[in-house]
């Protein structure tokens, strides 16, 4: 049996918990402030409808097509401000503080020393080998973007996208040593 | 209107950007159609047909409609990593120099 | 006139529905006050397109927001001039290339004094930020301090005083500079 079905189950609590995330973050009490106000919520219907429009000809499609094979949900929400401080850091945290350990591990978390400095921060839901989500918090002066991707990430073809839509280079084999 | 606001209203004229801004724009924002000719035409049959199969036309739309916003998606989520690392040599590069 | 009317409303539909080639449109009905306002404040003709560029993309994820052809005009002067504006911010410590060594754009204007248009751009170069983007506002794009105020979101007061303190030291500066020339 492909090892991948073990998973379904945990893929579906995860698909669940991704959606559950994103809702539980205050978006109404931030977004009438935006001056724009990006939504993407693609559930595993949407996204096995884009796949069906995603060509296997062109390259940098392809990609995408093998990377959201086993995608739940992509879910963004991105809102930029006219000013700055019409978001508080702890609005950031109450963010953050939905990712806590052991489920997620965070990756990446730089943090800017001065007021008005960019944060980033990225957290990985994993079992074992397998990710099963991640969540990309950005917290810029004037713009507060939250990406949370949910379900079975393969590292490759998530390598294979990088250096395309602006993802830098992952380099797996120097993380995984360390 | 005193000349001198003339001579800023001159001085600030809009300009037209670089040839092809155009183009640099679409590439950016994904694969562009250009419909021409008998194109048209076919795209317009292609249309009705669409239409006169309902719901098939409908899902043709989602997918279309879900393959952008996952295009967009995946640009965003590009953009806030490469964020992120520029944070990181940032901050690497930083604690090298001290 | 209603034609156009019916036209830009007919592109920006389109482009709602996702109509390429309609977004394209619209890219080329706007993009020369997006580019010019960025050029006009950073005079720096790379990142002016990059940055319009932005703005353009930006717009691509919004245009559901996106109601009428007018608000349309309006969100692309505000998201370039704030962009504009915060780029300019960021690179404060940066060393940057000379408004001397800065090629003009591709339009060749042969009613301005080329010279005369330099050495207003140079000044207008000197003023703050915000100064410089309102007078931008002002004389590129025609807009009333009121809309200006909406724009940058300050005050109508502070837009007033602020062209007001601006238009004083562009005029006092030029004068003297020519004067200098004359000598």
């Amino acid at each position: 049996m492909n090892n991948r079905y073990l998973y379904l189950p945990l893929l579906f609590a995860a698909g669940a918990l991704g959606q559950e995330f994103h809702q539980q973050i205050n978006w109404d009490k931030l977004a009438p402030k935006a001056i724009e106000n990006v939504e993407v919520n693609l559930d595993g219907n949407l996204l096995q409808m884009a796949a069906k429009f995603l060509s296997g000809q062109k390259p940098d499609e392809a990609k995408v097509k093998k990377l959201i094979g086993d995608i739940k949900g992509i879910y963004v929400r991105s809102l930029t401000f006219a000013k700055e401080g019409e978001y508080s850091m702890a609005d950031v945290e109450s963010i953050r503080s939905q990712l806590k350990a052991p489920a997620w591990s965070k990756i990446v978390d730089v943090r800017s020393a001065k007021p008005g400095g960019d944060n980033a921060g990225v957290y990985m839901k994993t079992d074992g080998n397998q990710i099963l989500g991640i969540v990309v918090i950005a917290a810029e002066p004037k713009e507060l973007t939250v990406v949370n991707i949910v379900g079975a990430l393969d590292p490759e073809n998530l390598r294979e996208l990088s250096g395309k839509f602006g993802i830098p280079k992952i380099e797996l084999e120097k993380k995984t040593k360390k | 209107m005193s000349h001198f606001e003339d001579q800023l209203r001159s001085a600030l004229r809009r300009k037209q950007p670089p040839a092809g801004f155009e183009d640099r724009v679409m590439s950016r924002v994904g694969p562009r159609r250009s419909l021409t000719g008998w194109r048209w035409a076919t795209a317009a049959i292609a249309a009705s047909l669409m239409l006169s199969v309902g719901g098939y036309g409908y899902r043709q739309y989602q997918g279309y409609r879900a393959k952008q916003q996952l295009m967009l998606a995946l640009e965003i989520t590009g953009s806030k990593l490469a964020l992120a690392e520029r944070r990181i040599d940032q901050l690497s590069q930083r604690s090298f120099h001290e | 006139m209603l034609l156009t009317i019916s036209k830009a409303d007919d592109a920006l539909a389109r482009a709602k529905r996702g109509d390429q080639a309609a977004f394209a449109h619209l890219v080329r009905e706007h993009q020369a006050m997006v580019f010019s306002i960025a050029w006009h404040f950073l005079h720096d003709r790379a990142t002016a397109e990059e940055l319009a560029q932005e703005v353009f993309l930006h717009l691509y994820r919004n245009l559901m927001a996106i109601e009428t052809p007018s608000h349309l005009g309006h969100w692309l002067r505000k998201v370039a001039s704030h962009r504009s504006i915060d780029y300019s911010r960021r690179m404060r410590l940066r060393p940057r290339v000379g408004l001397d060594q800065a090629p003009e754009p591709v339009t060749r204007d042969h009613e301005a004094d080329p010279l005369l248009t330099g050495l207003l751009h140079r000044l207008i170069d000197r003023l703050p930020e915000r100064s410089r983007m309102i007078v931008v506002l002002r004389f590129q794009e025609e807009m009333e301090p009121a809309e200006i105020a909406e724009v940058l979101d300050i005050p109508l007061g502070t837009v007033k005083s602020n062209l007001h303190r601006s238009l004083a030291v562009l005029r006092g500066k030029l004068e003297r500079s020519q004067k200098g020339v004359r000598k």
